[in-house]
């Protein structure tokens, strides 16, 4: 309790509820314009919160991170353009409700079942943290340098089969991220990987650099080498309150999309879309009337805002906990804490309890003030998805500098991110996949890190697997690997047959 | 449970239509227009669908060269020449540097070498090969992105001669303007927008921007210090 209180308190200052409220209201408008996502603003925003005291910078990317699916929900309920990928399935019931003039009771319906999937996530973690916390102390004492490394190899397995259409391309952008890595001078060993002679590559790439250019300068070319849509006049008709408490009627649907997107976030590499997924097909499933779905189903809506919003408090766990993070957003999280000097992993319930409190319950403040916030703001807000594309295009370019720059000073480091720009804008055209590239860096390092430090302690291959934790995981990754590739072996039969 | 709401779902036979379809609403003989969009029946795969495009084989080519070159390095740029073998830990080959670059490199040249097999083959099955032109337009709409690339690069150069404020002012309102917003409305727009990222990044949360600014020096010294604080 003394660390659930210790954590409160770190929040209750002026200049950290204000941030909170910028990141949050921040994070609804980013999330609002589509084009524009929640890991590219983090991304250009992090080199500008470096000036700004540590925790307030925290809140605020944190309120970005937390808030955006909230504002991804209204071009995808009036314009049938999702604000940010997860809001995908928002659209099949979000749309058909405004084209039935609904618009405002399915705003008022997104809100309130983002809000119930979040808080749940939310409360839920808070629990496991009071409940468990006192025994979570050893819990650093399990993790040596191979159990983390195994994590790492865990979370790299689950990235490539979250990619189950294409698979090989995830395996190989995975490796390309790994790849950039190895890239520079390695001081302790005296060798210089993969630098070509170039003093400019010694320091290596940096991963926000890359970052920003795969995310944030790919979608500025993409947007402007597009062409702008119109979006249609939107009619708004009912209250907004209209629908608030409408979530009641369905506590079924409420409740299981919560649990889907809480258990699902916590799986690395998982995440909103297979939570979504499984929402969906349950709420179908119960509904009295399936045949709706698809054709503005409440229910239908409810079941994809409920699990997507309660994926990214859960996906903070794995994160905290073990430092391995399961997409770019958490990736970019990451980022976050380790320029804020935090580092997250199993030493983190003895070192740190209070900031773990500290993170879950400003994601709790963070969905109370968004709520408020759209309420009596969604009439206004509606506009900003009315920006052009390839107006918007230009800012991100401009932006991007920014958050290029700041962290080096370097004109090189602009360069290679225009790099970077150039590829992803090619990635996007031919629709690969761009998280694997990040999630390479991030988890190619981990892995690299912890296999030098962990080696002193390895006779044989097998000591890398004879700790009970980093055993387990291996267990766990032969286990994914037999079950995802027995199934693909079955569906190809399957459809052979047919 | 809204009125409007509770005819809605009632309604339970649809007829096909156009774009908009119509359907009985039940309660009554009236055929009640619905402005639905056509059914999207929900599948699982829709989120994980995934198709080849144009182009896909010449990225996949040049992927599988570059992993050449890196192999054909493998040797130099991977600290493989100094390796220590054989060695009777395991886990002091581990701690040598081209260790993690060799699992890498593995892995990566067997899956460029797949993507590429399978990329042919999407490409030879779909007649994808047989639509050079189409190709080509493809080519041409990566190589155009370039332009903004260029006006980026020089954005990042320009900063050095005429200061962050200026220069951002120059390229928002370049680009608004190239872009074909060329009305006196969208021009204000984006030169409001320009100098509100100035005061923000610049001025209050005092990013760092290139120091030394041409421009700036030509200054008298008093202003010289005020820009280069605030902008």
């Amino acid at each position: 309790m003394e660390a659930l209180m210790t954590g409160l308190a770190a929040l209750w200052d002026i200049q950290v509820l204000v941030a909170l409220l910028i990141g949050s209201i921040g994070g609804v408008l980013i999330g609002a314009v589509p084009g524009i996502g929640p890991a590219i603003a983090i991304a250009i925003l992090l080199p500008a919160t470096l000036f700004l005291p540590q925790i307030v910078g925290l809140v605020l990317l944190l309120g970005v991170y937390g808030s955006s699916m909230y504002g991804g929900a209204i071009p995808a309920i009036l314009i049938n353009t999702p604000g940010t990928p997860v809001n995908a399935l928002t659209t099949y019931d979000g749309y058909s409700m405004t084209r039935n003039g609904e618009a405002n009771r399915a705003l008022s319906l997104a809100y309130s079942a983002s809000f119930f999937g979040g808080t749940f996530s939310i409360l839920i973690a808070i629990f496991c943290l009071i409940v468990l916390g006192p025994y979570l102390k050893d819990f650093g004492a399990l993790f040596g340098n191979r159990d983390i490394l195994m994590a790492a190899v865990f979370g790299s397995v689950l990235l490539v089969f979250a990619h189950r259409q294409n698979m090989i391309l995830a395996i190989l952008l995975y490796f390309v991220g790994f790849m950039i890595t190895l890239v520079g001078r390695q001081t302790t060993k005296k060798i210089d990987r993969f630098t070509f002679d170039q003093e400019w590559l010694y320091s290596g790439l940096n991963l926000i650099v890359v970052i920003i250019g795969i995310f944030a300068i790919s979608q500025a070319l993409y947007l402007l080498r597009g062409k702008d849509s119109a979006a249609p006049e939107i009619k708004m008709s009912g209250g907004l309150f209209q629908g608030l408490f409408e979530l009641k009627k369905f506590p079924g649907v409420a409740t299981a999309s919560a649990c889907y997107g809480t258990l699902m976030g916590i799986i690395p590499g998982v995440g909103e879309f297979v939570a979504q997924f499984f929402s969906y097909a349950t709420a179908r499933s119960i509904s009295k009337d399936p045949d709706r779905f698809g054709h503005g189903a409440p229910d239908g809506l409810i079941a994809s805002e409920t699990s997507n919003n309660a994926v990214p408090a859960a996906a903070m766990i794995p994160l905290l906990a073990l430092g391995v993070p399961g997409e770019a957003l958490t990736a970019m999280m990451l980022t976050v804490f380790y320029s804020k000097a935090i580092k997250p992993g199993p030493d983190i319930f003895e070192l740190n309890p209070d900031f773990l409190y500290s993170v879950f319950i400003a994601l709790l403040i963070i969905n109370i003030f968004v709520v408020i916030f759209l309420l009596f703001t969604t009439k206004y807000l509606t506009k900003v998805i009315y920006v052009p594309n390839r107006f918007l295009g230009a800012f991100i370019l401009i932006l991007a500098f920014i958050g290029v720059y700041s962290i080096r000073n370097s004109t090189i480091d602009c360069a290679v991110a225009c790099v970077f720009g150039f590829l992803g804008f090619i990635m996007r055209r031919l629709n690969w996949p761009l998280v694997p590239i990040v999630l390479g860096m991030v988890l190619g390092d981990i892995i690299v890190k912890k296999l030098t430090a962990g080696a002193s302690r390895v006779k044989t291959p097998w000591d890398l697997i004879d700790r009970p934790v980093s055993g387990g995981l291996f267990a766990l990754i032969c286990l994914i690997l037999i079950v995802g590739i027995g199934s693909i072996i079955w569906e190809r039969r399957k459809r052979a047959n047919r | 449970m809204p009125d409007k709401f509770r005819s809605s779902i009632n309604c339970s036979s649809f007829t096909s239509g156009s774009n908009d379809q119509s359907f009985n609403s039940g309660t009554s003989d009236a055929i009640v227009k619905s402005l639905i969009t056509p059914d999207k029946k929900f599948s699982g795969t829709d989120f994980f669908k995934f198709k080849r495009q144009h182009g896909d084989l010449v990225v996949s080519l040049v992927f599988f060269l570059i992993v050449l070159v890196l192999l054909y390095f493998f040797n130099t740029e991977s600290g493989f020449e100094d390796r220590k073998l054989p060695q009777k830990r395991f886990g002091k080959i581990l701690k040598q540097g081209w260790v993690t670059p060799a699992i890498a490199m593995f892995f990566l040249t067997i899956a460029v070498s797949i993507n590429l097999w399978i990329s042919y083959k999407n490409a030879v099955n779909s007649k994808r090969l047989h639509l050079p032109k189409r190709l080509t337009k493809e080519l041409l709409h990566w190589f155009k992105a370039l332009e903004f690339v260029g006006y980026f690069m020089l954005y990042t150069f320009g900063i050095s001669f005429f200061g962050y404020l200026l220069s951002t002012i120059l390229l928002a309102v370049g680009l608004t303007y190239r872009l074909g917003y060329r009305s006196l409305k969208w021009i204000g727009i984006s030169f409001t927008t320009a100098v509100v990222i100035v005061l923000i990044f610049r001025t209050f949360l005092k990013i760092k921007t290139p120091i030394y600014v041409t421009l700036y020096e030509m200054l008298p010294p008093t202003a010289e210090a005020f820009m280069k604080t605030h902008f």
